[in-house]
């Protein structure tokens, strides 16, 4: 046997390391080469030129003027847009936005989690409208970012900013070919949901807020937390819900409900059969059943619109408030009242308050 | 190539016939020592004591002795896969545990319990393992290689089992083609770790007189650890017996095989007579019968 | 007894390399907005020649932009896990290993959902919080899976399961308490994702990464097939039982680290690709990681593709996809193992 020869490991450690050390050169090579190129495309000029905002979650947009093809990546967006008068450009809408009817007429992206990026991009549209409320993804903004499309986030935390949002949506996307608002769209709306405001707060003047629970899934108890615009807009209708924390969608237990003793439950469904149903199921459930305001049957079935942060969210608030203070509002001189009464529950009486 | 040249091409070069006995010592243990421990610096959970033997090429040699002896560990210091506390290990004159890996598996084989294959595997593909130490890494095979180890499984008597799986052998054949995949290698010195343990006597009696026969024709030089007395005295040229760690005797057959030492080491009651090639037999003794008076 | 050549390896890696070229071709054709083949090939052709003011906005917008750099990734995660579950199958000498099992991907995913709890503003930050995470995973692992100085299959199994069940519930702690508002996002990366478009630098560090590391564990390819059959066996044979072990754990661990960082875990396809391609080739590790490779490839680009069209222009996550598909392959193989 010839001399011990030590070749058969260190060959193949040194090997190993020749192939990663080569790897890591040939990274630093293409990162060097490429990394100017992974900059994000800006929009396209429109017509009326680029103008830049800050959107509600702190990035910096470039908007191209005149807006002229809307795609919407929420259901309250949508409705806002409509309610601004803008439906006719919006190009491309959710599956789930259902009001109004027409815009279920628009072509579909998919849902807010996962919209279809291909097509939104064939839409070709000037701006994209997210919320981070409504459950669109940070990644499907940047996502649109880095292929040169403008997305405007909203990001509302009372009712106030609701209306701003509004407003400001009015101001982004109403310009007309010039550049300019056609017409104070915006805030001509805003400035009547801010009079409806203003006078269910005067009639609510020094009647104390009523303890609620909100309950935004039974099963598990989901209800809402004391930052979100949903609890701001069930104060300015004089309620409280009793769960006050800094999450957004805390898991409340019953007991601790319980405790508290809610004077009202709030569902907010837009399918009033199925709701009732439910809560009559709710009803026989224990942890329910200890729940004063379930067997006195002081619960109320708000639509929908009370979760969403568009402009029919004033409409609930007073629908909330003529519910929970009957007293404060009386009738109108022409006789039935201008909404719909909530469904099968029977009011309190006057006098209760 | 015909046959025999192929078989020729496989055996180790050097000059061919010439008395064992007076040939090269090729594995060398000198007062090598070894000590288990559980943690460092803790007491020794077992202590193999300095045991001296040597082999030469074409010989056969036993380790011998009862459960626990350090047969193993003496076994796994001649594979240089543990290093000795004191004394030297050498092979051809290197310390066996100082060479690296791949050197070492070019000149020693070794043949242990198997594990379990994870994936299923062709025998004839097994046995082309063997090769591995003497290949490059990122390496096919070559014809060669394919050869050699054609060659190997023939020389067990396993060159039909070539295209079976693995577990669907039985423990005879299983042993063969491992040892096959041993001798592929084409080592200098094949090292077994109890191989006869789950064969039956038919199966042990073959497999020793093979090795016997591939010691003589390919100049191995064979050790094998082992607890059978009776195989260890008929096929081995030399017997290192053990006994708790210590290394009572070594020598050919006859001189080991000592009925007083074997009862004491085995604690049982045996009996030895000399056979007639004059190598000892060791026979269990019935109920002794009282000396009278 | 087949040899196993270097032709019989190059030229199986062809064929699974045209086989995967189809299935591009048709994820390119399919989506939510349709293309003929004969668009298609027109396109391709003026892209390819240099003509590529023909080239329509759409076209460049959707295939260039969105579609291709989504197959792309989508074959590069494929591979990356198969590969990664081929080397972790044989490190731990355990045909059920998969790449999530000593909990890298759970490392990735804190990683992902405290930086998206920071709502970071470059998209990259996600990913690169998300290989930090597993490469701390990784190393910690290493320290509690190593006896007597080396890594040892039954404890590094064992440390991993337990760190992956740790990772697991903080979580859960962090999705049902900081990050309840975003918590339909980092359900969906959980499952496995490939809709997020990768600004094209990462892409391409991606690729860097994954050849280093494909490229270390091959170079072990020939000591993994003696590792399987017995790891005192191999160390007898002269395997470096101890080098190759932390090569393929370092490798096979960044290879899915990679590859959870882009898209969420993806499941089964680091599982499965490998035994259906032992099924199909052998258990041969020369040639079964760039088979494997490129099997792991086809397998996502496939789920991907249908995860896109199914239900368009809704997207199902594509793991929900391979999960389904997944599921009947794994009886079907484990029946198979058993008759």
């Amino acid at each position: 046997m010839a001399g011990c020869d030590k070749n058969g490991n260190g060959t193949g450690t040194r090997r190993t390391a020749r192939v990663v050390a080569i790897a890591l050169v040939a990274l630093a090579g293409l990162a060097t080469a490429l990394w100017p190129h992974s900059q994000t495309r800006q929009p396209a000029e429109g017509s009326a030129g680029l103008v830049r905002v800050t959107d509600e979650t702190g990035r910096a947009v470039a908007v191209p003027q005149p807006v002229r093809r809307i795609v919407s990546l929420a259901p309250n967006l949508t409705e806002t847009l409509f309610a601004l008068g803008l439906g006719d450009r919006v190009v491309g809408v959710t599956d789930y936005c259902d009001y109004p009817p027409e815009a279920t007429t628009k072509e579909h992206v998919g849902g807010p989690v996962s919209p279809n990026l291909e097509k939104i991009a064939a839409l070709r549209p000037d701006l994209v409208l997210a919320t981070r409320s409504g459950g669109n993804r940070l990644s499907t903004v940047q996502s649109l970012e880095t292929l040169g499309i403008a997305v405007f986030a909203t990001d509302p935390h009372s009712v106030d900013e609701v209306i701003l949002s509004t407003e400001r949506l009015g101001e982004l996307a109403g310009a007309n070919e010039q550049g300019r608002l056609v017409a104070p769209i915006g805030s001509g709306l805003a400035a009547g949901l801010r009079r409806r405001l203003m006078e269910v707060s005067e009639r609510l003047s020094g009647s104390e807020l009523i303890r609620v629970l909100l309950v935004v899934w039974p099963e598990p108890l989901i209800t809402v937390g004391r930052n979100t615009f949903i609890a701001d807009a069930l104060r300015r209708a004089g309620a409280e819900n009793v769960i006050q924390t800094a999450q957004d969608w805390p898991n409340a237990s019953l007991e601790e409900v319980a405790r508290r003793q809610p004077e009202y439950l709030i569902f907010a469904s837009d399918h009033s059969e199925q709701a009732d149903r439910k809560i009559a199921e709710l009803a026989g459930l224990p942890g329910w059943r200890n729940l004063e305001a379930m067997r006195n049957k002081r619960v109320i079935v708000l639509g929908e619109a009370i979760a969403r942060p568009a402009p029919r969210l004033v409409d609930a608030i007073e629908q909330l408030a003529r519910a929970l203070h009957p007293g404060r509002f009386s009738m109108e001189v022409t006789g039935a009242p201008p909404f719909a009464l909530p469904s099968a529950f029977p009011l309190p009486t006057e006098g209760t308050r | 190539m015909s046959a025999q040249e192929i078989s020729a091409a496989a055996r180790p070069k050097g000059g061919a016939g010439g008395n064992p006995k007076s040939a090269a010592v090729r594995v060398n243990v000198e007062q090598a020592s070894y000590a288990y421990t559980a943690r460092r610096h803790a007491a020794p959970i077992f202590t193999l004591e300095a045991t001296t033997f040597q082999a030469r090429d074409r010989e056969l040699v036993a380790i011998l002795g009862p459960n626990a002896s350090g047969k193993s560990t003496l076994l796994r210091l001649v594979a240089g896969s543990i290093a000795p506390l004191a004394g030297r290990v050498e092979l051809d004159g290197f310390e066996t545990s100082r060479l690296d890996p791949r050197t070492r598996a070019q000149r020693i084989a070794m043949v242990q319990q198997e594990s379990s294959l994870v994936f299923p595997a062709r025998a004839g593909d097994y046995v082309l393992q063997g090769r591995h130490p003497h290949g490059r890494s990122l390496w096919f095979e070559s014809e060669e290689d394919y050869i050699i180890a054609s060659n190997a499984l023939v020389q067990v008597g396993a060159e039909h089992l070539q295209d079976r799986w693995m577990h669907q052998l039985s423990g005879g054949e299983k042993q063969r083609v491992v040892l096959a995949r041993a001798l592929a290698q084409q080592p200098l010195v094949l090292l077994l770790d109890e191989p006869t343990l789950h064969l039956d006597i038919g199966a042990q009696v073959d497999l020793m007189a093979r090795l016997r026969q591939l010691a003589e024709q390919n100049r191995y030089t064979v050790i094998v650890v082992t607890h059978e007395l009776s195989l260890a005295a008929e096929f081995a040229d030399q017997i290192v017996l053990l006994h708790r760690g210590k290394c009572l005797r070594v020598g050919p057959p006859a001189a080991v095989y000592q009925q007083e030492l074997l009862e004491q080491v085995f604690e049982a009651p045996l009996e030895v007579e000399i056979g007639p090639a004059g190598r000892p037999r060791v026979l269990i003794q019935g109920r002794r019968e009282e000396p009278t008076g | 007894m087949r040899p196993l050549t270097l032709r019989r390896t190059v030229w199986t890696c062809v064929f699974l390399a045209a086989v995967l070229l189809g299935v591009v071709l048709l994820a390119l054709r399919l989506g939510a907005v349709p293309f003929s083949l004969g668009d298609l090939g027109e396109n391709l052709w003026w892209l390819a020649s240099g003509q590529s003011e023909r080239v329509s906005t759409d076209f460049r917008l959707i295939m260039v932009e969105i579609r291709l750099p989504r197959i792309l990734l989508g074959i590069l995660v494929g591979a990356a896990l198969s590969v990664a579950g081929a080397g972790f199958q044989a490190l731990l000498r355990n045909p059920l290993a998969d790449p999530y099992v000593l909990g890298v991907s759970s490392g990735a995913a804190v990683g992902a959902i405290l930086s998206m709890l920071a709502a970071p503003a470059y998209p990259w930050i996600t990913p690169l919080a998300a290989f930090l995470g597993a490469t701390a995973t990784i190393t910690g692992v290493y320290f509690l899976g190593r006896r007597e100085g080396q890594l040892d299959s039954g404890t590094l199994l064992l440390a991993g399961i337990i760190s992956a069940s740790f990772l697991s519930a903080i979580i859960i702690f962090l999705m049902t308490t900081l990050a309840s508002r975003d918590i339909r996002g980092i359900a969906f990366w959980l499952m496995g994702d490939l809709s997020t478009a990768l600004p094209p630098g990462l892409l391409w560090i991606f690729v860097v990464f994954f050849f280093a590391a494909t490229g270390a564990i091959y170079t072990t390819a020939s000591d993994l097939n003696l590792l399987l059959a017995g790891e005192r066996e191999a160390m007898h044979l002269g395997v470096d039982v101890t080098r190759v072990k932390l090569v393929v754990y370092v490798s096979a661990s960044v290879l899915t680290g990679l590859a959870v960082s882009v898209s969420g875990a993806i499941g089964y396809v680091g599982l499965l690709v490998p035994h259906v391609i032992r099924m199909l080739f052998g258990s041969d590790y020369r040639l079964l990681i760039p088979t494997a490779a490129l099997g792991g490839g086809i397998a996502v680009v496939f789920a991907d593709t249908l995860a896109r069209t199914v239900v368009a222009p809704t997207e199902l996550p594509v793991g929900a996809m391979t999960a389904i598909a997944g599921a009947p392959v794994f009886i079907y193989l484990l029946r198979r193992k058993l008759s």
